[in-house]
């Protein structure tokens, strides 16, 4: 079983990693970002043209397991080795939760009129149209899309919101990059649509319990790479 | 109606019948270069948006004569109607238009006219809007051309504003027609009014104090002198300068007598290098941002960081040959970054969704030294097998020293600047990955640099094999940093440009190329 952890596997999985990353991405010109993002980088297998193949979250969780294998056979178990640990860990649960998010993580988009309000969002990127309730009523009360001077481009997409139901009753701000958290959801400015004639917000809206573990799997990462130069730097107690 | 506004609109008619008198001196245009003018989101000097128009309209990068054809064009000269001077790329965008012309680069305004109304160029603009062919993106370019032709004509409708007075952006039009109007915006009109009967006259050097009266005020009301000279002096140190310094130093290293080598070597290094902070530091000081924030600061920002490589190596005299690569890359590679200006404005202010700073800019200095770092190994893993199929192995242990290290840092620089990437991801857009095509670009670097690291570790390549696939990282290097955006998809389409594409697969066949020429002589041998 531990053969399954050499390195020489280690690099056949980045080859195919490679590779499967590198058609996927060429194809997404062919076919739309959209298209290989729901197929190829999202399910175990997929088919293409009527024949099954794997994809990435199956080479994901390949090379969680080779990782995991090849750590507990090759690296030596001292406290100079504390970094290594710590990075393969961070790589091996980023695989994972890699493997996690591209099958279960789901996302909702939401567009509305200014004087409009939904209690529902739709599914991004679903074969047909799916909707998910959600626990507070969203209206749109203002939107504008103010300009850089002297040109068309906008430079900021401001919504101004209303929150209500359970309760509640909550006036918010939504701008690009300043989204709003609420009651564990964050609401993004996405995109703008047009309804009769007039600018429209679209709103992306997550709810990802799960949502911390790129940071901390980042922070361990990058602490596994400072302990590992650390104990690694010319002078350091062996 | 104010009597004034009449007198403008009477002088705006063109005065070519009138028998004016033509080719003013370059004294005349250099007055006015430093007008500040308000247009495509920020203020910038006349010069600036003279050569962002002329390039729109003639694909002329930097060009010398712009300041005088649109100072010409608004002092009212007419624009020769025969004279071939809009770019079209592909004859079969006029051809769908009802206008029979064979293929060639340049069209004159007389041959274009049926095209020059505002409705035709708004149906064209749409027509070719989410259209990601080349033809398309042609097609597109050429609208906006045409638009910026007739904001021209009319510049009521263009947002183009010259500033007379503080706080006061207004076109000399506006401000003719304006009651009320301030004492200094008053003085400020006369000029223009004075300018302009002076340049119809053809009494040059009165109309050349004037303007630079005009253009002097104009600059202290509003508090830009600095930025408005910041930008000329911008202009005026372009990308060939640092070509030319690379030439002197490549002369340097090969032809100056052996004492005086290092210090010529050294001189021109340093000498790069300041060219290349000056550009970053303008940079900063004009937009008020990191030096980093988008596709073609990146190449910036990367070259510079090359450059500092390369003082550092010729300083230490530990690797001439290190150097010089590291020389090279951090001249060459500010060229891609006016290849990738969108619409030709290098401080062009930020999309709406590149609007942060801070996560963004850790983002993309991070990853661009990530790239630095590839981009030494590849060109080291290339010096590699070049040396080795002249000499032979041997001699070879500094070159291979410093690729793993390269690696090694490439792998952890992009590796770290990928997750902040995330961080900013999720912060803006409310997701740490989304499979975009520029992320999975940094990911291919990532699994590529690793996979080479892997491949001498394992002992499936030896010194050689792993400086070749280091050397084949300049193509995934290449891909993921330019190739993707010209795929016109995902969210960082934003930096595509039209036409780069053969200039993209280019490179990588010319590498291919090369790359097998190498394999192949060492297979013979």
């Amino acid at each position: 079983m531990f053969r399954f952890g050499s390195s020489k596997v280690s690099v056949v999985l980045l080859a195919l990693l490679f590779l499967e990353l590198l058609g996927g991405t060429l194809a997404q010109s062919l076919w739309g970002a959209t298209a290989v993002q729901t197929t190829a980088f999202s399910q175990v297998f997929f088919w293409a043209q009527g024949v099954p193949l794997p994809g990435l979250p199956f080479w994901l969780g390949l090379t969680a397991i080779n990782l995991s294998l090849g750590a507990w056979k090759n690296l030596k178990r001292t406290w100079q080795t504390a970094g290594l640990w710590i990075i393969h860990l961070a790589l091996i649960l980023f695989c994972l939760a890699g493997f996690g998010f591209a099958v279960v993580q789901e996302e909702l988009l939401l567009g509305l009129p200014v004087g409009a309000s939904s209690k529902v969002a739709f599914v991004k990127d679903a074969p047909q149209e799916v909707t998910r309730g959600l626990p507070f009523t969203l209206s749109v009360e203002a939107f504008s899309v103010p300009k850089y001077p002297a040109s068309n481009e906008p430079s900021d997409y401001i919504s101004d919101v209303r929150l209500t139901g359970g309760g509640i009753d909550q006036r918010a701000r939504i701008q690009m990059n300043l989204p709003l958290r609420f009651q564990g959801f964050t609401i993004y400015q996405s995109s703008v649509q047009t309804v009769d004639g007039q600018m429209a917000p679209v709103f992306k809206i997550t709810n990802n319990a799960w949502g911390f573990l790129p940071y901390a799997l980042s922070g361990l990462l990058f602490g596994g790479l400072v302990l590992h130069l650390l104990l690694r730097r010319p002078g350091a107690k062996k | 109606m104010n009597i004034l506004a009449v007198v403008l609109l009477l002088l705006t008619a063109p005065l070519s019948a009138l028998g004016l008198p033509s080719s003013p001196p370059e004294s005349w245009s250099m007055a006015g270069r430093g007008l500040p003018v308000l247009a495509e989101g920020r203020v910038m000097p006349l010069e600036s948006w003279a050569r962002l128009l002329s390039f729109r309209i003639t694909g002329r990068e930097n060009d010398s004569r712009a300041t005088t054809w649109l100072l010409e064009l608004l002092a009212g000269f007419e624009s020769s109607p025969v004279e071939p001077r809009f770019l079209v790329n592909d004859a079969a965008i006029l051809r769908a238009e009802g206008l029979n012309f064979t293929d060639r680069r340049l069209y004159s305004l007389e041959e274009l006219t049926p095209l020059l109304v505002p409705d035709r160029v708004s149906a064209l603009g749409l027509r070719y809007l989410n259209d990601p062919t080349p033809l398309g993106q042609e097609g597109l370019r050429f609208a906006r051309a045409l638009e910026s032709w007739l904001a021209l004509a009319e510049p009521e409708q263009s947002g183009f504003r010259v500033f007379l007075a503080r706080g006061v952006g207004l076109t000399p039009l506006q401000l003719a027609s304006q009651t009320g109007r301030t004492e200094a915006q008053t003085q400020n009109l006369g000029l223009w009014l004075y300018w302009r009967d002076q340049s119809q006259k053809g009494q040059w050097k009165e109309a050349e104090q004037t303007m630079a009266l005009w253009a002097q005020r104009s600059q202290g009301e509003l508090g830009l002198v600095n930025q408005v000279q910041l930008e000329l002096l911008n202009n005026a140190v372009p990308w060939v300068f640092l070509l030319g310094l690379l030439a002197l130093s490549g002369f340097t290293t090969r032809w100056w007598p052996s004492p005086s080598r290092n210090v010529g070597l050294q001189s021109l290094v340093l000498a790069c290098l300041a060219v290349s902070t000056l550009w970053l530091v303008i940079r900063m000081l004009l937009t008020g941002r990191p030096p980093v924030t988008n596709l073609p600061s990146t190449f910036l920002f990367t070259g510079w960081l090359c450059l500092v490589v390369a003082t550092v190596l010729v300083y230490r005299e530990s690797g001439r040959g290190m150097a010089v690569l590291a020389l090279i890359s951090g001249a060459i590679l500010p060229y891609f970054s006016g290849l990738f200006v969108g619409g030709g404005d290098p401080f062009v202010p930020p999309q709406a969704v590149l609007n942060t700073n801070f996560w963004l800019a850790l983002h993309v200095s991070t990853v661009s030294g990530g790239y630095a770092a590839v981009l030494v190994s590849a060109l080291l893993g290339h010096a590699y097998l070049w040396n080795s199929s002249r000499r032979g192995p041997g001699n070879l242990t500094p070159l291979w020293k410093a690729l793993t290290a390269s690696l090694v840092w490439g792998l952890s620089l992009t590796f770290v600047g990928t997750l902040l990437g995330g961080v900013w991801a999720d912060q803006s857009w409310g997701r740490f990955w989304g499979w975009d095509p520029k992320e999975n670009g940094a990911l291919l670097i990532i699994l590529w640099t690793a996979l080479v690291l892997h491949l001498r570790a394992t002992g499936w390549a030896q010194e050689w094999g792993t400086a070749f696939a280091a050397a084949l990282g300049l193509s995934v290097l290449l891909f993921s940093w330019m190739g993707v955006n010209l795929l016109g998809q995902g969210f960082h389409s934003y930096g595509a440009t039209t036409g780069k594409a053969t200039l993209f697969f280019g490179l990588l066949a010319l590498d291919a190329l090369f790359l097998a020429m190498l394999a192949v002589r060492r297979v013979l041998r």
